[in-house]
């Protein structure tokens, strides 16, 4: 059913329910979704390839950059989706701690406009971790050794703020 | 009395999705689950293709995919003269989290938005969230999509711009 307004030339089309006939009413069945759950805690894709590209664009990017053939605009949007690469795909394949870290740093360069000095070395130190992360296999983020990590990364940030507000 | 359990057998779902190994992790998860058909693409326009072609129930797509994205897909879906179902459930599912990328994707028309890493009871979720709460479609002259207006914001004091508000102003 439709409604038009046309003093404001808007059309409200009502909500369809065709899709809720056609599969009932009710419940997933716990099972089910445990079953879904255990299936994703245990797929056995071995993230090393695919972060390794992301490592090598990453590289690239920054490499572009800090020789002019990129600008602050262009290479933000790569760091950005590189980044966000990372934080979208580490964890579901098992390495929990770099989304954790990719979170913290695309939440810093998706507040600035610029790449200065502070935040590219913030975006060099997620490099240099993730390699060692890949390169260690390190996955646990019980792991005492790494499990602070990510608060130096949140200090980092804290720190980049505190001498320049969000833009 | 036993819970009723949904049909999701009778359900049909379109992923696309551009890294392989999420892609295949989201068929095996919605196979797992009983959905009766699962296609999928891995970019925008072979995901259409496919949209055309299989007519799913309900879309799953990513954001960041070339040579055309999910943001394209999802305009094209709800505006393109060769899409048959307009108003299909799409979900859009990213890494990105910010705010003014949600309102991106809502604004070209997306029913919902799922932030990657996303958990399978998160991703089952938005699934029976679509299907339990078809919502109005809104077409204005700049606009095809889902009513973006999800929230009753009780001390708005702002302008009414709508003729049923308006109604329900003078039925109050």
């Amino acid at each position: 059913m439709t409604r038009s307004d046309s003093n404001h030339n808007v059309i409200i089309i009502k909500a369809n329910f065709a899709l809720r006939s056609k599969i009932g009413r009710g419940k997933i069945s716990p099972a089910a979704i445990l079953a879904c759950a255990q299936l994703m805690d245990s797929n056995a894709f071995d993230f090393q390839n695919l972060a390794g590209d992301l490592l090598t664009e990453i590289r690239d990017t920054r490499a572009k950059f800090e020789t002019g053939r990129l600008s602050d605009e262009d290479a933000l949007g790569k760091l950005r989706t590189q980044i966000m690469q990372f934080k979208a795909n580490a964890a579901p394949f098992h390495y929990p701690l770099l989304t954790e870290i990719a979170q913290i740093v695309l939440d810093l360069i998706e507040n600035i406009d610029k790449l200065d000095p502070p935040s590219l070395e913030i975006i060099a130190a997620f490099d240099d971790t993730a390699a060692k992360f890949l390169q260690k296999q390190i996955r646990s983020k019980t792991d005492t050794r790494t499990a602070k990590v990510p608060q130096e990364f949140r200090k980092a940030c804290e720190r980049y703020w505190s001498k320049k507000p969000k833009t | 009395m036993g819970i009723m359990a949904l049909s999701l057998d009778k359900l049909s779902i379109l992923v696309v999705e551009d890294v392989a190994p999420m892609r295949q992790l989201l068929i095996v998860i919605l196979q797992t689950l009983g959905i009766g058909k699962v296609v999928a693409a891995n970019e925008g326009n072979e995901g259409f293709d496919l949209f055309c072609s299989e007519k799913p129930d309900i879309v799953i797509t990513d954001w960041h995919m070339q040579p055309v994205d999910g943001i394209e897909l999802t305009y094209k879906i709800r505006n393109d003269s060769a899409s048959q179902n307009k108003t299909v459930p799409i979900i859009m599912l990213t890494g990105y989290s910010a705010a003014n990328r949600i309102q991106r994707s809502r604004d070209a028309g997306a029913t919902e938005y799922l932030a990657k890493p996303f958990t399978a009871e998160s991703l089952i979720k938005r699934i029976t969230y679509v299907i339990e709460n078809p919502r109005d479609f809104i077409q204005t002259r700049d606009y095809f999509g889902p009513d973006r207006r999800r929230r009753t914001a009780l001390n708005y004091s702002g302008p009414q711009r709508r003729m049923s508000d308006a109604l329900e102003t003078m039925a109050g």
